[in-house]
């Protein structure tokens, strides 16, 4: 053959290696905004994903080995807590606030309702060691793990040898973190042309563009920042949310503002998940009046026909598909056949 | 070329980095500092007994005048002061310098970076998991009083006003030892007389404690002995 058809050839192929995305590549949704989380410092690896996938999943995480993240984490009601005002830990242990739908991590720059943790590669450090959730020690847990022949043989086949050290093993987790991508429902299908809203939904889209957007902003339907929503403070609970991290008086009772994605299943509502159903959430906004964190004063009018039209916009942010990702369920295979077989 | 040169032109270029290299790590100067505390002097009336003393030292950098001639690759010295190691660096011989700038605690761009290893691995137990964040200094123990008064503080922080890092900066010359002394009495004066026992998060009072123990760090030239 001739030489420059091979030389073509090649470069053709190694020009596919490259362009071509790998299997486990970060896919930012098209309409999208960038990301905030550092892939360089840790690259995709689908055997990494996988020990992060079994160790969500995995109640060695806490002290009596009896939940896991997913304990209030559910990937079938969008890793929300679903039907749980606050979050439980072991021992009927019930935390101070309400477990959120967990999505689209990479774009966020700090986790938490009060935005206490200020990476996602350390967020899983605080569910773990908190007295009323996991009530664990790194140390513990890390000893656990490298007695474990399962995942010791996992991190080996990820690592290249078989220590499980603290960067590995929270690194591995916030790679099946940062899997949990909803893009699919509706309203990303209307963005991408592939769908139409109903005339109703439609009306409801404007609704929502005039009176949630400042705060639920699209496409992630969250601003990501910590505003306040006139909600009482619970005496019980005497929650001061983000003050408690900045202890300035301006972030008094500001908490970071939840996407609405998949708000169908993340019920019940609020920072304390004192509302249990979307029509109180909307009565709570039919007559309010706010003011943002960019100092701007809105006030939300919203009458019953409203409620209804908004209500049927906001159900097109159900997104099933990543409900329903087998690629984020429970690891059966892994964690209850190889387990057994390893252990 | 047959194997035979390849494999000679191989051993000759490896020779060069071997002695290139050798040259360079004997040609460093070494610049040491041992760390000390006033503890001695809270012990003398048995008035004080610390049971914990940790500290973050780091980001050390090097100048001549204003111009910065050599920085520590290892980002963070994580240190024992109840049981301290010398901190020493190997620098290029040829380099002259008249002042060290280091840090005590860990600056925001760090306490931002997500999951890190070394001392400044969250097992080391200085890194708030509640509320991210390394731990500058930790010094707890046990006030002899009529009634025993445990003390704790962890002074922490790194956003806004609540950053308690602190700078210090020293007149340091090559090939000298050097102590840096850490005096903790005019912070723990402060905190006791103000009944404060206890401070465990990022807050104003951490950054006042932050402040007295870093003007009160001094750096001495070791006298009378040899440089190695």
């Amino acid at each position: 053959m001739n030489k420059g058809v091979i030389f073509f050839i090649l470069l053709a192929v190694f020009s596919i290696a490259f362009i071509a995305p790998l299997e486990s590549e970060f896919i930012k949704p098209a309409h999208f905004p960038k990301t905030k989380y550092n892939f360089q410092n840790n690259p995709f690896d689908s055997n990494k994903i996988n020990i992060g996938r079994a160790l969500f999943y995995d109640p060695i995480l806490s002290k009596d080995s009896t939940i896991s993240c997913a304990s209030c984490h559910s990937n079938y009601t969008a890793f929300a807590h679903v039907d749980h005002a606050l979050s439980h830990g072991i021992a009927d242990r019930i935390g101070i606030r309400n477990a959120p739908g967990l999505m689209n991590l990479a774009w966020h720059e700090n986790f938490m309702w009060d935005g206490a943790i200020n990476n996602l590669e350390v967020q899983s450090l605080a569910p773990l060691t908190n007295h009323l959730e996991m009530d664990e020690n790194l140390n513990h847990v890390l000893e656990k793990l490298n007695r474990s022949f399962f995942y010791k043989n996992l991190f080996k086949k990820a690592y290249g040898d078989d220590i499980i050290s603290t960067d590995r093993f929270l690194k591995s987790i916030t790679q099946f973190l940062l899997q949990m991508v909803s893009a699919s429902a509706k309203y990303d299908s209307v963005k991408n042309g592939n769908a139409i809203f109903t005339l109703q939904e439609k009306k409801g889209y404007h609704i929502f563009k005039k009176n949630c957007a400042v705060c639920h902003t699209e496409p992630l339907f969250t601003n990501l920042k910590f505003e306040q929503n006139n909600l009482p403070v619970d005496p019980n609970l005497n929650d001061m949310g983000r003050m408690r991290i900045t202890q300035s008086a301006k972030d008094s009772i500001c908490f970071k503002v939840p996407t609405l994605r998949n708000i169908t299943f993340t019920f019940p509502y609020m920072h304390d998940g004192r509302m249990r159903k979307l029509q109180e959430v909307l009565h709570h906004y039919e007559n309010i009046e706010l003011l943002t964190s960019n100092h701007k004063r809105i006030k939300i009018k919203l009458n019953k026909l409203e409620q209804v039209d908004l209500t049927a916009f906001l159900l097109t942010l159900d997104d099933q598909k990543f409900l329903f990702n087998p690629t984020l369920a429970f690891p059966k295979e892994l964690l209850l056949m190889n387990r057994r077989k390893n252990e | 070329m047959n194997i035979g040169m390849c494999f000679k032109r191989i051993i000759l270029v490896f020779l060069c980095c071997t002695s290139l290299y050798s040259n360079a790590v004997a040609q460093s100067q070494k610049v040491t500092f041992f760390l000390q505390t006033d503890f001695d002097q809270l012990y003398l009336n048995d008035s004080v007994k610390i049971s914990k003393c940790a500290i973050y030292l780091t980001n050390f950098k090097f100048y001549n005048q204003s111009e910065l001639v050599f920085e520590d690759a290892n980002q963070a010295h994580l240190v024992d002061l109840l049981d301290p190691s010398p901190i020493q660096f190997n620098i290029p011989v040829n380099l002259v310098y008249n002042r060290v700038v280091f840090n005590i605690g860990v600056d925001s761009n760090t306490n931002v970076a997500g999951i890190l290893t070394g001392d400044l691995d969250p097992r080391e137990g200085m890194y708030w998991a509640w509320q991210s964040g390394y731990i500058n200094f930790k010094l707890e123990g046990i006030l002899n009083a009529k009634v025993q008064q445990a003390f704790q503080y962890h002074i922490g922080g790194y956003a806004g006003k609540l950053n308690a890092i602190q700078t210090n900066a020293f007149e340091v010359y090559p090939n000298n030892k050097y102590t840096l002394s850490f005096n903790f009495m005019p912070m723990l004066q402060y905190a006791l007389a103000q009944k404060q026992f206890e401070i465990m998060s990022p807050q104003l009072k951490a950054v006042q404690l932050a402040k007295l123990l870093s003007e009160n760090t001094t750096c001495t030239k070791v006298q009378n002995l040899s440089n190695e």
